[in-house]
């Protein structure tokens, strides 16, 4: 019995090897280089333009109807981007709608945010470094000692490794004040000193309400802020930009996404639909004129165009088709009952997920049930003593058959 | 019987247990000699922020430790068993195959397991001295992984080992291959965190391998 369960295990082990690689494998053979386009609005046109690239083909540009367009009606289509282009050119307008054209000040009203899926994905220890927001000279710098929210909060001097007592007090009193409700469910942040100013952190407390800390003078800065506490927040990112717009970009796990505004931290539901947090790309970017939110994945290019006051103007989508519905995608699906990913571009971590192909996963069971049997004939198989051979096949399809081939049962005690 | 087997086992392998041992030591040294060096270097503020912003793994000089370890005991218990048949000669004593085959790999894994908890036990006594309690609970996450990635490799090892045909040596050396190159994909911390637990379910029923390759010995497949 023991001999038999042995060779099951070796038969497990190159099963699931073989449902990590093998898919693998074919999509290296047969994957072709597909990518989501570049949405952008045109404020010359009045309409999306959007640029697609291709490895045999390089890009190619096209306005909102399809129609092809050339690289230099492309980037003429969109001065605020390629305003260094279209001077060079002299194509540069005086001005684009109200927008009088300046370098300068086109400079300072751009913003682009990028968020990507494993964004939300990313393994962080949870220790924080607090950098003083009025700091003595002009550029920004790291302070001593890292930040960790227990019951309070608690400062470490990373030369001694232990807490810095005063501090803690101070800081953890100042929040209590507050009515900070301790321990923290998430902290936020952008700790870096490559930023013009800092704004500290956003941190949700025990009962949900989000607070606003920041370290002024040495001194505990700490706001309740109007934030909602009924959100079900999953992500805020802090985006310390001199336009002083908003904050950042707070994300719920309704997949909705609000703006962090300066004004007494009102939020702006971006009007967005469909977008997924976990799977797309997600790019916002600011203009003088417009605000554009793009999301993507295989399936779909959704571009979104707003006012600066948020107010729907347009919607652009563009649809792609993902490689598992393409037919070498349900090729690979009736071949591979099932394959196992540990990696994706959508998190940082390692995974081992079971994906499973229903349907056309069955075919394949069946085809290679069917070999099995025509084989094991030939080979006077003993269906009694190995019966457990036919209950793997079916239960892996191909894996199972090429292991259980390979993998011949001993002559069994 | 079982007690001259377990001390045949250790003449056999128990100068690789002490070489591992001082290895294992003088690496650790070199270890908190480099945290030292670091933070001398570039204040240990600045160290801390590379350990959580970057994800430099200050303990990465040990990712291969387990995996060599594990394949060293495991030839010298059975390379010298395998050639010119010696094996055949154990296989005739008054035990079972399953018992003996079984009883020879615990005391290979045991000393192992004590390697392998002199690693963790040093990293992370010489973690607590220059960093705080997460940054030592990202270093066990993280190096697990790289532990069953060693407790797996002593199986298969063994297993290849013992097997007798040449065919399946190779196929499993491939798998063996393929498999641990699963466990040592990491290059920041805390990256198996949600999934090393199916690896681990996997691992976990390594041991009743070597039973295969004995039975087919016994039975006489070339």
């Amino acid at each position: 019995m023991l001999n038999k369960i042995s060779r099951y295990v070796i038969i497990l082990l190159i099963i699931v090897v073989a449902a990590i690689y093998l898919p693998n494998f074919y999509w290296m053979v047969f994957q072709k280089s597909v990518r989501s386009p570049s949405i952008y609005y045109s404020p010359i046109k009045d309409d999306f333009v959007y640029r697609q690239w291709n490895r045999l083909t390089g890009s190619k540009y096209y306005d909102a109807d399809g129609n092809t367009i050339t690289d230099k009606e492309f980037r003429i289509a969109l001065p605020f981007y390629y305003y260094r282009d279209l001077a060079k050119w002299g194509e540069l307008p005086d001005s684009v709608k109200t927008i009088k054209f300046d370098h300068d000040e086109l400079r300072k009203e751009m913003q682009m945010l990028r968020i990507n899926a494993d964004d939300f994905h990313d393994p962080l220890i949870q220790l924080w470094p607090l950098i003083e927001s009025k700091p003595k000279y002009a550029k920004l710098s790291m302070p001593n000692e890292f930040f960790r929210i227990t019951d309070r909060i608690e400062f470490f001097d990373p030369d001694s490794n232990k807490v810095k007592k005063e501090m803690s007090e101070m800081f953890t009193n100042s929040m209590k004040e507050k009515g900070f409700k301790f321990p923290d469910k998430f902290i936020f942040g952008n700790p870096t000193t490559r930023k013009s100013f800092d704004e500290g952190y956003f941190i949700v407390d025990n009962d949900n309400y989000t607070y606003h800390l920041k370290k002024i003078e040495g001194k505990p800065f700490c706001v309740k802020t109007t934030i909602p506490r009924n959100l079900d927040i999953k992500r805020i990112f802090i985006y310390e930009d001199t336009r002083k717009e908003f904050y950042g970009l707070l994300f719920t796990n309704s997949n909705d996404v609000y703006l962090i505004t300066y004004n007494n931290y009102e939020l702006i539901k971006a009007p967005l639909e469909d977008y997924n947090p976990d799977k797309m790309k997600f790019v916002m970017i600011a203009d003088p004129l417009f605000r554009t939110f793009n999301f993507s994945d295989d399936e779909k290019s959704t571009s979104i165009v707003t006012d600066r006051n948020y107010n729907l103007i347009d919607k652009f989508e563009i649809s792609g088709t993902p490689k598992e519905n393409t037919i070498t995608g349900k090729i690979a699906k009736t071949i591979f009952p099932f394959k196992i990913d540990t990696y994706s571009r959508n998190t940082e971590y390692i995974n081992f997920d079971i994906k499973i192909n229903y349907l056309l996963g069955l075919i394949g069971i069946l085809i290679s049930l069917i070999i099995f049997f025509i084989i094991s004939r030939k080979k006077q198989f003993n269906y009694k003593e190995n019966w457990f051979d036919i209950v793997i096949i079916a239960l892996t399809g191909v894996y199972g058959l090429i292991t259980v081939l390979i993998i011949k049962p001993g002559y069994w005690d | 019987m079982l007690k001259s087997i377990i001390y045949k086992e250790w003449i056999k392998i128990r100068w690789a247990v002490i070489v591992s041992f001082l290895v294992v030591f003088i690496t650790l040294i070199y270890v908190q000699l480099e945290i030292r060096h670091y933070i001398e270097l570039m204040t240990a503020f600045s160290n801390w922020l590379y350990i959580i912003q970057r994800k430099m793994l200050y303990y990465e000089i040990f990712k291969y430790f387990p995996l060599i370890i594990g394949g060293v005991i495991s030839i010298l218990q059975f390379v010298p068993e395998m050639s010119k048949h010696r094996m055949r000669l154990s296989y005739h004593l008054p035990i079972s195959e399953k018992k003996l085959l079984l009883s020879m790999t615990s005391v290979g894994f045991s000393l192992l397991i004590v390697n392998l908890a002199i690693i963790v036990g040093g990293l992370v006594g010489i973690s607590y001295i220059y960093y705080p309690a997460e940054i030592v609970q990202s270093l066990l996450i993280t190096i697990l992984p790289w532990l069953l990635g060693g407790i797996g490799v002593y199986f298969l090892t063994s297993t290849i080992i013992l097997e007798p045909s040449w065919i399946y040596r190779i196929i499993l050396m491939i798998i063996t291959f393929a498999f641990m190159k699963l466990l040592f994909m990491e290059s920041g911390y805390n990256e198996y965190q949600f999934s090393i637990w199916k690896y681990l379910l996997i691992i976990v029923f390594f041991p009743l391998m070597v039973l295969f390759p004995g039975h087919r010995f016994r039975k006489g497949i070339n």
